[in-house]
Parts: structure tokens; C-alpha cells; sequence
């Protein structure tokens, strides 16, 4: 992949992050007289079933699920990073129990967990907070095959003779996390981060697509999705659906660049 | 080669229905049950249609009760025995003779209260004293008090043989059943209508779990009806001829407030929602005709009451219009609610006035006529959070922990009938929303609404029961426990191939004559 | 030496099971917290039918039995539901499905057997569609380029959305299980057959003038067999996961769906048996796929 396209990707994600600021925030309004609307100068994306102005909708979704996603991925690096680190210090007894541990949490039906946790959760919990909450379990969801790869390379580190060395020469756990472990560990944490992010992106808009995800009054891509299902949609709807390409291709060409760059190094 | 092509095109011919007159439709779900007394479900209830038959019936469009394997009725000792003459020479599906023997067994076990089969539970509300059959075709039922129309409530019990057989007197019978695809039904050829009936040669009913599945079955042509469409497809398919609107129904989206004392929400917003001006304050901020405009689009009614408008038993007054917002602030203001520096309304206490509604998440029309209500109140400085629960959830929030605020759902099943109506408005029934299963009413006006609605059971002159009824919704109307918000019309989808066929709007909607219907493939 | 050889398979195996065995045993115990303290779980019970669900594609929740793997009956500590779940999973009692009012064993055999044939098709149709590409020397030069973009852009469509189509046209769902799995199973092929180009037996095969279709079936395919069962096992947790998707947009009678309305119904007996099935075979694909790792 060449550094124009990365550049190109790059940027493209920059403008997908701004976007909203390029509408103005009295589109945000629903207009009951303007139900259904198709594109006009006001509304350059038509309007949907409540009088919303689309375009506002799908960029503040966009921006919502990208940046949701961005931290996510964050929360679920920084977990598997340590995690690994841990899991590489049992042994193999410990992990007889973690390789399993992982499985299962891997496995569990975590859909249903989407409904228990909108079940527990006060009824007058605002969409902002359950849009916080939607991605702190995808988040929570994310970090296990970060912590294995982690877990994996921790282990090939050991086993280095610099490592030995180290060792040998009293220094202490920390430090050799530090010094050693932590400038080897920069670049998988970067391309996990990288890979993470469009997964989470796409995981959104699967559970949107499924009815599961952000709540209709907080945009997000997941939500906006779903207008695509609608009997009659048109072609202008199939927008967050383009964004959402946009936003997963251009996440992808930056992680594969950086996936090359991790292996050369 | 030829050979082998014209088997392939024989072969999709036969799977896409060679038969000419076979009818197809579809069902959300698997039937729970085939026993016809233990029905709880829709799908179940449908299969039961198909397969079963009744005394009498209630007619889909004139609403008259007529006469099916009863030929006659009569009301005697002053409306306190029903007797009911039964048609001859009937016979179940596998070809035993049907006689008083079969009524009696129905309804005894019908009546068991130990039993508790939910095909009983209108029947068991009556006085019933005994059931007796002194001839092969005469069946007798006696009451402990006069009844006004006894024979009703016989409209919807579907009669099985005395000897256990998994026979049938309906139009059709089960003939291949793979759970979680298709139903196949073939003619009763012992079907009480004789010859000419059904004229379908057979009944295919696939089994689709959702609304999407269901459009793209229609779109293959693989379905010659959908009972129930959702406006935006009606919409879609207006143009092709298919789409049928039987206007409004009975069954309605509701809002009501959390009144049970015990309650784990804050003691002011129990005090709020207890206080009836507060509620018809709410009611009165509702615009709906802007939810049958947007989310039904047009294709609804704003929702009055208990009755349709146009029905016999309607009271006569205006549906409700939403009022001016000033008006509504200044209603509230006295009851001791003011509106801050900030637009925001606060209750004398100075707690500013938040609700949150809750709703199933996965109905979208729900969750709109939520976005609206937002909208509605916001107003007059009303914060309203919506909240889309699962099912499961949400009937433990409304009869387990009583955890919630608001609830916006449908009331479905119901008809014009009034006493279809007493499972949701009887404070002692498990389906009284906002305050269920109450042991002796908890306050007088529900208490009057109990008697009224007894009484009007027992009531044989037409004029004193309207007037009963009458007295009835001026109790609903003043102290709005349950707010209508909208009547959504019967919409329909029938294939013009599809020959007569004639929508109503009580459920079954298109297939209440399914053994006239016939496929026109 | 055969010896060893077999002992490490021996042992590879019972790795294998031990692992597969404490994931279900955890995932039992997980399941049964989970489901303790799931809401609404005595309330899945259409008590009150009139509220309806028509329209709602809730599917309705109905009349609850009390089944045998579902010990929701009186009120028991968290430990002793867990306990008593369990211990009627060892006995073999899946429990009774209120939605569906069968046994569960019944229903998640029936399913099981559906799910595996639209599984089984996916994957020989992926089989196919890859078998074409590398046998017919088309992953070579720039179509490979445009093959590896597109693949890209596939990848970047939630899986749901591939089952739109399939509605529409009333198509089998494994056409949008195999069009989900197919990005990843050409960057899997990819990846082999890269590692493999510098491999000396392949240049030692060039220099003994073998011709393409020896290089390619024996060289390549055949050399690389271990790795791409492993790279194929890595798959198993993408295809249930855009197996479940695909499966309740087009409404396929697969576990897929009867997870759905486990979900959907509180039917947690149902929702159970499903999970652990689930979980055995994502643990025994990563078993099969990481054995490096220990």
C-alpha cells in the first residue's frame, strides 16, 4: 500500500470525525411537517419516518460510532496488553485454566448480555450512557485474542538469550517490562488497536442492524443502518452504509501498512 | 437432456404449489400446541381455525352470531337456560359422528377449574350450574342468573371429541407439520359444509419469524396473504392492488403510569402519577393525530377510549384532542407544578418533572410513538427518557418488581365486545396494567368500573347497558388510568389471485373464511 | 519416528479434550450465573396476553414448564442454581423448551443437523470458489491485487447485510455464511501460499522441472495441508458469529435463530444448550488452531 493511500485513508478518517461540525445543529430538530422528505437544499439526505434531517443523523452517527469504537479498541489493547503479560507468567498450568477461561468468554451468548444489561440498568439512564455502555462490552469483548498474541510474544521474548541475560543480571520484573518487554510490545499493541477498531465499528452496526445496539436517539452508524432494512428505502439511505465502507477501508489501509511495518521489525 | 430439464421445471412447479387452489400464508411462529383447549398463542390459535369448529360464530363483518354446528339456539326461563339444537349428521375428520356427548365433555372440561385451560377463561366466567346433553343433538346449559346474549361467549370454544381422538370438525386437517418451516393442511373430507367446501385443496402455512422474511416471501409470490402488514410496506405494495386497509380496530397503543402503592420509585413521582389531573394533564399534551400521521402513517386513528367511535357501544363524545400547551401549564400549575427560569417544570417540591417510558425495543412503531411522546411533552418542560426493553423484561418491570415509570404497549385480542374488554379493566385480573391482581379494589373509582362491568354482563335490555357503558367511560375518561394514544387500522396484504377473499378487521383478519378462500396459482 | 509421532498426537489429543472440556465445564458454570441473574426470567411468560406482540417480531414468551435444566422454580441461592444447572447438564437433562414446547435435546438435534448442512455448503462452496482462483492460476500477478481488494471491501459489510439479498431472492442462507467467510479465508490462503513461495523444497522442485500443476497441488497445497487446517479451524468463531446473523435475518430454522428466540423468550434452558454447543466448538477450534501456544 502505497504512503499516498495511507495519507488518503488518514484523511478521509479526519474528515469522518469532523463531519457533524459541517452541519448546521438546527437539522438536529425533528420537523414534523417534513416526514419521509426527499433530498432537497435543506435537507440534502432527505428526512426519516420522525422529520430528522438524514445527513445530520448519519454524520453524527458516524462520528459517534467511530470515536466509540476508537475507544474501545483503546480499553480492550490496554486489557489484552496486560492481560498477556500476565497469562505469560503462569506457566503452563495456568494456562490449562486461561486457554479455556478465554475460550469461554469468547463463546458466551453475549447478545443476551446486550439485553441484560439494558434490563439492569435504570430506566432513565440516558442514550449518551448506554451508547458508553454498548461499547465498554464490546470493549471488554475485544481484548482476549489481544491477550493471546501478547501472552504468545511475552513467552518467545523469555526465551531470548538477551532476556536471559537480563535476567541473569538482577533485574526485576518491572523493569523488565519496561525496558525489554514494553518497546516489543508497542507495535502488536498499535496493530491490534488498528484491527480492533473497524471490527468494533462493524460489530456496532451488526447489533444495530439486529436491533440490539445504540438506542435510536443517540445516532450511530448501527441505528442509521437499519433505515436500509425499511420497506420502500431509497437510494439515498444506503449513505451510512458508504460511510461505513469509508470508515472500515480506510482503517484497513492504514492497519495492513502498519501490520507490514510490525513484521519487518 | 430436454428430458432432464423439464423434470427440473416439473419438480419447482410441484414445490411452488402445482395445485391450483392451494391457499398460502404465513406465521411468525411455531404453534405452541395442538391441543385445541391448551391454545394461548397466535399461531396456535390460527392452526385452530383451520382445524376445529365451533357452535356458533361471531361473523367477521356484520359482527351477528350465527349459527355453525349448532343450527339453532334459544334462550328460555327467562334468559337462565341456553339450548342449543345441533346439525345433523356431522362428523369429525376421521369420520365419527359428532352428537351432545362431544359438546358436554368440551365444555366440562372447559369449566374445570383444577384444569385451568385457557380456552375456558371467558366461560368460566359465567354462572354456569350444569351442562347436560338430553338428546344426541341438544345440548343444555343452565345459569344461576339471567344472561343478556349467553350464546357469545360459545363463539370461540372449539369442540373436540368425548374420545380423546386428535379429530377435528374444521375445514382442514394437519397433514405434514416441520416445525420451524411449513404446516401443511389437507382438506376434511367429512368438513360439516359438504361438497363445494373447502375450496381450497389444501392449506400451506410457512413458518417466518419476522416482518422482513415475511416481505421477501410475498415479494417471491411464495404467499397469497399477510394478515397484518406494517404501514411503511403497505405503502410499498399500494399500488399493486394487494393492499388492503379494513379501517380502524379495536385493539389500541396505550400509555399508562405506575399506581401500585408499593412501587420501588421515588415517592414524588408515585405521588404524581397517583394524582389524576396529572394524568389527564399528560393525556392532554399528546398530539395524536400526529402519531396515526407519522408513525402509522395516516393509516390510524387517534385513540378515545375503550370503543371505536363508530361503535354501538361508543359514548358519545369527542375524541381526545390535545390541548393548547399554555392551557395544560396552567392546569398544572394547580396542582402545585410551575415551570422554572429554565422552561423546566417542576412539582411544588421543586423536583423537575421526568418520566421515563418503556416499551419493547424490538417494535419500531413503539419506539417512534416514544419519540414522539418525547417531543409532546417536552413542551411544557416534561422530560421524557425513552426505554426499549426486551419482552421478557418488561412483563417482569410490569407485574414482578413493578420497576417503572411509564409503559407504552398494545392492547391486542380485544374487539368491540365489552365483555372482551373485562380482562384488561377488572382490578382483580392479572391484566389490569397499572395496578394488576388487586384483592379487592384499591381505590373507589376502579371499584365502580368492576361493578359497572359486571352488572352490563348480566344486563339483557340493549338501552340500561349502554348506559352502564356509557357510565363507564366517563370513568375512564376523567381519571385516564389507561391513556388510548392510537388505533392502528387492519392492514392487509391479499394476492389479487386470491379469490374471495374479503378482509375484516378483527382477528383472523383475511383467513376468517378460509374455506372459501382459494389460491389462484 | 512413528513412536513419537504417535504420542504427540496421543498427547495433542488429550490437550485437545482437556481443553474443550474445562471451556464447557467454565462456560456451564458462566451460563448459570448468567442466567440466575437474567430478569424477567420467571416472566417469560405470556401472563398477560393481551399486551400482544404482534408486530413486534419478539416472537411471544410462552407459558413456562418447568424443565428440568431449568431450576427457576421457588427461589434457590445463586450457588445452588449454578449447582443444580450443572449438575442436570452431566446427567444429559438439556431441560423443555417453553417457546418451542419440546424437549431441548429434541429441538437442538433437529437444528444442529440443519445448521451443520448450510455449514457443510458454505464451505464447499468457499472450497470451490478458492479451488477455482488457485487452481486455475488466476491468485497470481494483478488479479490477485484486485481479488485481495475486493475481499477487503467484503470484509468491511457486517455480515447481516449480506443476508439481505438472500431475502429477497429467497436464496439458502450459506450463500451469505460463505460470502462472510470468504475475506478471511483468502487472506489465510494468502498468507500460506506466501510463506510457502521462498520454501527450498519448492525452488528444489522449479529446478527439477516440475510443472505448475505439480507445484501448485504438491508443493504448495499439499505441503501447507497442517496449516491450513489450522488457519480453517481459526475460522470457526467468524462463521457462528455471521452464521447467527445470517440465520435470524433470513430466518433459516438453524441454532442460529433458536438462540435468537432462546434470547428473545428468556427460554434459558433452550438458550443454554445452544451456548454450549457453541462453546465447544470454538474451544476445540482453538485448540486445533493455537497448538503452538503451549
Amino acid at each position: 500500500m502505497s504512503r499516498g493511500g495511507r495519507r488518503l485513508a488518514a484523511l478521509l478518517l479526519l474528515v469522518l470525525a469532523a463531519g457533524p461540525l459541517l452541519v448546521p445543529e438546527r437539522l438536529a430538530e425533528e420537523d414534523r411537517e417534513a416526514v419521509r422528505s426527499a433530498p432537497t437544499r435543506e435537507h440534502p439526505l432527505g428526512t426519516d419516518a420522525l422529520g430528522r434531517d438524514n445527513l445530520y443523523r448519519y454524520l453524527r452517527g458516524m462520528r459517534m460510532s467511530l470515536s466509540g469504537a476508537c475507544a474501545a479498541a483503546v480499553v480492550a489493547t490496554g486489557i489484552g496488553l496486560l492481560a498477556g503479560f500476565l497469562l505469560s507468567r503462569l506457566g503452563r498450568g495456568g494456562m490449562a485454566f486461561w486457554g479455556p477461561a478465554l475460550d469461554t468468554f469468547q463463546s458466551m451468548p453475549w447478545y443476551l448480555l446486550v439485553f441484560l444489561i439494558r434490563a439492569w440498568t435504570p430506566l432513565d439512564t440516558g442514550p449518551e450512557q448506554l451508547t458508553v455502555i454498548l461499547f465498554t462490552m464490546l470493549a471488554a469483548l475485544g481484548w482476549a485474542p489481544a491477550a493471546r498474541t501478547v501472552a504468545a510474544a511475552c513467552r518467545q521474548l523469555r526465551q531470548e538469550p538477551w532476556a536471559a541475560f537480563a535476567r541473569a543480571s538482577g533485574m526485576g520484573g518491572a523493569q523488565m517490562f519496561r525496558r525489554h518487554y514494553w518497546p516489543h510490545l508497542v507495535p502488536l499493541a498499535r496493530v491490534h488497536f488498528l484491527m480492533l477498531t473497524p471490527a468494533i465499528l462493524l460489530a456496532e452496526s451488526s447489533l444495530g442492524l439486529l436491533g440490539l445496539g445504540v438506542p435510536d436517539s443517540a445516532p450511530s452508524l448501527g441505528s442509521a443502518l437499519t433505515d436500509l432494512l425499511q420497506p420502500g428505502a431509497r437510494w439515498w439511505e444506503a449513505a451510512p452504509l458508504i460511510l461505513l465502507l469509508t470508515a472500515v477501508l480506510s482503517l484497513q489501509t492504514i492497519s495492513r501498512r502498519s501490520t507490514d511495518e510490525s513484521k519487518r521489525t | 437432456m430436454r428430458i432432464f430439464f423439464i423434470l427440473l421445471a416439473a419438480g419447482w412447479l410441484g414445490g411452488a404449489g402445482l395445485w391450483a387452489s392451494e391457499v398460502r400464508f404465513s406465521l411468525r411462529s411455531d404453534p405452541r400446541t395442538m391441543d385445541p383447549l391448551a391454545v394461548s398463542d397466535q399461531a396456535s390459535e390460527a392452526v385452530r381455525y383451520l382445524t376445529t369448529a365451533r357452535l356458533v360464530r361471531v361473523h367477521a363483518k356484520t359482527r351477528a352470531v350465527e349459527p355453525e354446528l349448532a343450527a339453532s339456539w334459544k334462550l328460555s326461563a327467562g334468559n337462565r337456560v341456553l339450548t342449543f339444537r345441533l346439525r345433523p349428521g356431522v362428523k369429525f375428520s376421521d369420520g365419527t359422528p359428532f352428537a351432545g356427548r362431544d359438546v358436554v365433555h368440551t365444555l366440562r372440561a372447559l369449566l374445570d377449574a383444577k384444569r385451568n385451560l385457557p380456552a375456558g377463561e371467558e366461560l368460566r366466567t359465567l354462572p354456569i350450574v350444569t351442562v347436560e346433553s338430553p338428546k344426541a343433538d341438544e345440548v343444555v346449559v343452565k345459569f344461576a342468573e339471567a344472561l343478556a346474549a349467553p350464546a357469545l361467549y360459545f363463539s370461540e370454544i372449539p369442540m373436540v371429541p368425548a374420545s380423546g381422538a386428535a379429530a377435528g370438525l374444521g375445514p382442514f386437517r394437519v397433514a405434514q407439520y416441520e416445525r420451524g418451516r411449513q404446516i401443511r393442511f389437507e382438506k376434511n373430507p367429512h368438513y360439516w359444509k359438504g361438497a363445494g367446501y373447502p375450496a381450497a385443496s389444501a392449506v400451506v402455512v410457512e413458518i417466518l419469524p419476522s416482518a422482513e422474511i415475511e416481505r421477501g416471501a410475498w415479494t417471491a409470490g411464495r404467499l397469497d396473504f399477510l394478515e397484518t402488514v406494517d404501514p411503511a410496506f403497505f405503502d410499498q405494495i399500494a399500488g399493486t392492488g394487494a393492499a388492503r386497509d379494513s379501517g380502524p380496530t379495536a385493539e389500541a397503543e396505550v400509555l399508562w403510569f405506575n399506581l401500585n402503592e408499593n412501587a420501588p420509585i421515588p415517592a414524588h413521582k408515585k405521588a404524581w402519577f397517583q394524582n389524576r389531573e396529572f394524568r389527564r394533564a399528560i393525556s392532554r399534551l399528546i398530539r395524536r393525530e400526529d402519531l396515526a400521521r407519522i408513525v402509522y402513517r395516516g393509516r390510524g386513528t387517534g385513540g378515545s377510549g375503550p370503543f371505536l367511535p363508530g361503535s354501538p357501544w361508543a359514548a358519545r363524545r369527542p375524541a381526545a384532542a390535545a390541548a393548547k400547551v399554555e392551557e395544560v401549564v396552567a392546569g398544572l400549575a394547580r396542582i402545585g407544578f410551575r415551570r422554572d427560569g429554565g422552561g423546566v417544570m417542576r412539582d411544588g417540591a421543586g423536583n423537575a418533572v421526568e418520566i421515563s417510558i418503556a416499551t419493547n425495543a424490538s417494535n419500531r412503531a413503539r419506539m417512534q410513538i416514544l419519540s414522539l411522546l418525547q417531543a409532546d411533552l417536552g413542551r411544557a418542560g416534561i422530560k421524557v427518557t425513552p426505554a426499549g426493553l426486551d419482552m421478557p423484561s418488561l412483563l417482569e418491570r410490569m407485574g414482578g418488581s413493578k420497576s417503572y415509570e411509564a409503559i407504552v404497549l398494545g392492547l391486542t385480542g380485544v374487539s368491540d365486545d365489552p365483555n372482551q374488554q373485562m380482562t384488561v379493566w377488572l382490578s382483580s385480573s392479572a391484566n389490569h396494567p397499572w395496578r394488576p391482581g388487586q384483592a379487592k379494589p384499591a381505590t373507589a373509582w376502579e371499584a365502580e368500573i368492576d361493578d359497572l362491568l359486571r352488572r352490563q354482563v348480566k344486563t339483557v335490555d340493549v338501552g340500561k347497558r349502554k348506559g352502564l357503558l356509557e357510565r363507564f367511560q366517563r370513568i375512564v375518561d376523567e381519571e385516564s388510568p389507561l391513556l388510548y394514544l392510537v388505533h392502528p387500522h387492519a392492514l392487509s396484504a391479499v394476492s389479487p389471485k386470491l379469490k374471495n377473499a374479503a378482509p375484516g378487521n378483527h382477528r383472523p383478519r383475511v383467513f376468517w373464511n378460509i374455506d372459501q378462500l382459494e389460491g389462484g396459482r | 519416528m512413528p513412536g513419537s509421532a504417535v504420542r504427540r498426537g496421543v498427547a495433542a489429543a488429550a490437550g485437545a479434550a482437556l481443553r474443550v472440556t474445562g471451556a464447557l465445564g467454565l462456560t456451564a458454570m458462566a451460563l448459570g450465573l448468567l442466567l440466575y441473574y437474567a430478569p424477567g426470567r420467571e416472566y417469560a411468560t405470556e401472563t398477560m396476553s393481551v399486551f400482544g406482540l404482534a408486530g413486534s417480531g419478539a416472537g411471544d414468551p410462552g407459558p413456562r414448564d418447568p424443565g428440568a435444566g431449568d431450576p427457576g422454580a421457588g427461589d434457590p441461592g445463586a450457588a445452588e442454581f449454578v449447582g443444580q444447572y450443572v449438575r442436570n447438564l452431566l446427567r444429559g437433562e438439556f431441560g423443555y423448551s417453553s417457546t418451542f414446547q419440546s424437549p431441548v435435546r429434541t429441538l437442538v438435534a433437529e437444528r444442529a443437523a440443519a445448521t451443520a448442512g448450510q455449514l457443510l455448503s458454505a464451505a464447499g462452496l468457499l472450497a470451490v470458489a478458492v479451488g477455482v482462483l488457485v487452481l486455475s492460476g488466476l491468485w497470481r500477478g494483478w488479479l490477485r491485487g484486485w481479488i485481495g481488494a475486493a475481499a477487503m471491501v467484503l470484509q468491511s459489510i457486517p455480515s447481516a447485510l449480506f443476508a439481505i439479498p438472500i431475502v429477497l431472492a429467497s436464496g439458502p442462507p450459506f450463500v451469505a455464511i460463505a460470502l462472510a467467510a470468504l475475506p478471511r479465508t483468502l487472506r489465510v490462503l494468502d498468507a500460506v501460499l506466501a510463506r510457502q513461495q521462498g520454501a527450498a523444497h519448492l525452488a528444489w522442485m522449479r529446478a527439477m522441472g516440475c510443472g505448475w500443476w505439480a507445484m501448485t497441488w504438491h508443493g504448495q497445497i499439499r505441503a501447507a495441508g497442517r496449516e491450513l487446517a489450522e488457519g480453517a479451524a481459526s475460522m470457526v468463531p467468524l462463521l457462528l458469529g455471521s452464521l447467527l446473523a445470517v440465520e435470524i435475518v433470513v430466518g433459516y430454522p438453524g441454532l442460529g435463530t433458536l438462540a435468537w428466540r432462546g434470547v428473545y423468550g428468556r427460554d434459558l434452558p433452550l438458550l443454554g444448550a445452544v451456548t454450549l454447543l457453541f462453546s465447544a466448538a470454538t474451544s476445540l477450534s482453538s485448540a486445533v488452531a493455537q497448538r503452538e501456544e503451549r
